[in-house]
């Protein structure tokens, strides 16, 4: 069983069809065992893996052959223009949808064939951050954290250390309990930052994580994605917030029309800016 | 040994967190949970007042078959010298409960009685008795009366042979047919409550939108986003049944009461153990109404 460790928790059975294609070539299949053990030793460092992925909505192509890999403790920036499908392809990695074609592997767990009641277990590996926030106005800040928790069942001494730890690392020492609604847009954030890393994902999504906030607080919003990414999360932000993009220069992976027209090792909102890199201006 | 005591824990943490979700959420959709109790309530006292009424029914077809007895009528020629032969010889027909010989002026005598204050009707017969010796013979199986009624038939010196199973028989097919009109309803009507209970749960469903998604977001299980929602429908169709069953303990306590008093001589049931019985099927027949609205809603409306 000490082989299938890397192949996640619910063990090879799951872990298969991405693999292969990851490098090119199409694995046979021999056991699961026999696969769970490539997929232990070859794909240990990717975290995110999808290979000809499409989504349609009826007629409409949201996601047309997608094929993408992202490796454990990467920064990603997701950019294009709206509607290209940006969030509908952070939807797969969580199953919020579900893929129409092709393969989705989320840290060795096949996305796309995951049964329904093994979900919940998908979504605890994976942090979300919304650009509407999603916290709930009942509760205090404290609540709405603790409330994670308590939903994967942590028990109730782990959670009094757990919340202040979160809170304090996103700044928010102090605010617990104030309600979202007495908090700024950018407190808002930062609660719902603090809610998204108190399970300790491998895994933070952001969807337009800065689309409501002005730009100090969008700025302080990205520095602690980037600070969470250093203490070893992969992120991956979807956004149209160019400057903060054009600054940091990480990755970043362009889609227009549900393809992926540009993956710049270290790149800025749009190609000029690489271009203009690359040319030394 | 940890672990199966850690899950114990985490169940009853999530049964306590829905019973407590559950009641705010009854609480909180006041009217709402209000219409949904007062549907099971009346769909569930039709129910039982129907099952009452039936009870009651066989009860009196029960008594009165007990009552059904053989009359078998002595010819006329009869000479009461032999009247232990012919005892002997029905009580060794099998399933003959007991024999009981009745001469002709005992007949009379009775009728006398039952005529009461109109007995001169009977003086232009008292001179010349125009009834007959018979025996009266009870059975111990009703089911058989008409096998033994036949073998009594053939006993010498008996004439005729006559019991009455018909008024039984149409009393039974009258609560069997009362049974069935009451099931139908009760189909009805507990199909209206199941909308109705599925329909408060949406309510909250639509209510807790907010706090679903996160759930369904940060990785709760289906059981601890669907636990609350079933359990406000288990309590909402206990609620329900328990009313129904309050009113017709209460209900029937009176009618039996006043009935005792007004019509001492017709036969009842007492309350117990009819009532008791009755309470606990409406029990189960809520929480069971409740319990598979509730899971229809959440299956429906919350996708995991």
């Amino acid at each position: 069983m000490k082989l299938l460790h890397g192949s996640g928790m619910c063990g090879a059975k799951y872990t298969v069809v991405g693999w292969a294609t990851v490098y090119g070539r199409e694995t046979p299949c021999i056991t699961n065992i026999w696969l769970g053990y490539i997929a232990y030793r070859m794909g240990a460092r990717l975290l995110i893996v999808l290979s000809h992925v499409s989504k349609h909505y009826g007629n409409i192509c949201a996601l047309d052959d997608v094929t993408l890999n992202i490796t454990k403790g990467e920064f990603v920036f997701l950019v294009g223009p709206s509607g290209a499908g940006k969030s509908t392809l952070l939807q797969l990695l969580f199953r919020e949808e579900k893929a129409s074609e092709g393969s989705v592997v989320v840290d060795n767990l096949n996305v796309t064939r995951l049964p329904r009641r093994h979900v919940p277990l998908l979504r605890r590996k994976v942090g979300v951050v919304f650009q509407d926030f999603k916290l709930l106005n009942s509760k205090t800040v404290f609540e709405n954290v603790a409330f994670v928790l308590q939903v994967t069942g942590a028990p109730k001494s782990f959670i009094r250390r757990r919340v202040p730890q979160v809170l304090n690392l996103v700044g928010l020492a102090g605010k617990e309990r104030a309600y979202p609604e007495q908090l700024s847009g950018g407190e808002q954030q930062r609660a719902s930052l603090a809610r998204a890393i108190a399970n300790s994902p491998r895994l933070i999504l952001a969807d337009e994580p800065t689309g409501n906030l002005d730009r100090d607080s969008s700025w302080s919003i990205m520095r602690l994605l980037a600070e969470f990414n250093k203490r070893g999360a992969t992120v991956l932000v979807a956004t149209h917030d160019w400057p903060i993009v054009d600054a940091m220069q990480r990755r970043v992976v362009e889609i227009n029309e549900g393809k992926i027209t540009r993956d710049d090792e270290q790149g800025g909102y749009s190609r000029s800016v690489a271009t203009n890199r690359a040319l030394g201006r | 040994m940890t672990t199966s005591k850690g899950a114990t824990v985490e169940v009853l943490r999530l049964i306590g967190r829905s019973v407590v979700e559950g009641f705010k959420s009854i609480w909180a959709h006041g009217l709402m949970s209000l219409a949904s109790v007062g549907t099971v309530a009346v769909s569930l006292l039709v129910l039982a007042v129907f099952l009452v009424v039936a009870a009651n029914l066989s009860y009196v077809a029960d008594i009165l078959e007990e009552q059904v007895e053989i009359v078998a009528y002595c010819s006329p020629e009869f000479d009461r010298e032999w009247r232990e032969t012919l005892i002997e010889k029905a009580e060794a027909i099998p399933g003959v409960g007991s024999v009981a010989f009745v001469g002709r002026e005992e007949a009379l005598d009775r009728l006398r009685e039952q005529f009461g204050s109109q007995a001169d009707l009977l003086s232009a017969v008292e001179d010349d008795n125009p009834l007959r010796d018979h025996l009266e013979i009870t059975v111990e199986d009703p089911e058989r009366i008409e096998s033994v009624a036949r073998s009594v038939g053939e006993i010498q010196s008996i004439d005729d042979v006559a019991y009455q199973r018909e008024v039984v028989e149409r009393l039974y097919s009258v609560t069997e047919a009362l049974r069935t009109a009451g099931v139908g309803l009760v189909f009805l009507l507990a199909a209206a409550t199941f909308l109705l209970i599925s329909n408060t749960i949406r309510l909250t469903i639509f209510a807790r939108r907010d706090e679903i998604e996160v759930m369904r977001l940060v990785g709760a299980s289906s059981a601890f986003i669907w636990g609350p929602l079933v359990v406000e429908g288990l309590l909402l169709g206990m609620i329900g049944a328990g009313i129904a069953g309050i009113a017709i303990y209460w209900g029937y306590q009176d009618l039996v009461g006043s009935l005792h008093i007004s019509l001492p001589f017709l036969p009842i049931l007492g309350p117990q153990p009819l009532i008791g019985n009755l309470i606990q099927l409406l029990l189960i027949i809520g929480a069971m109404l409740g319990i598979m609205s509730s899971w229809f809603s959440a299956q429906r409306y919350v996708k995991i």
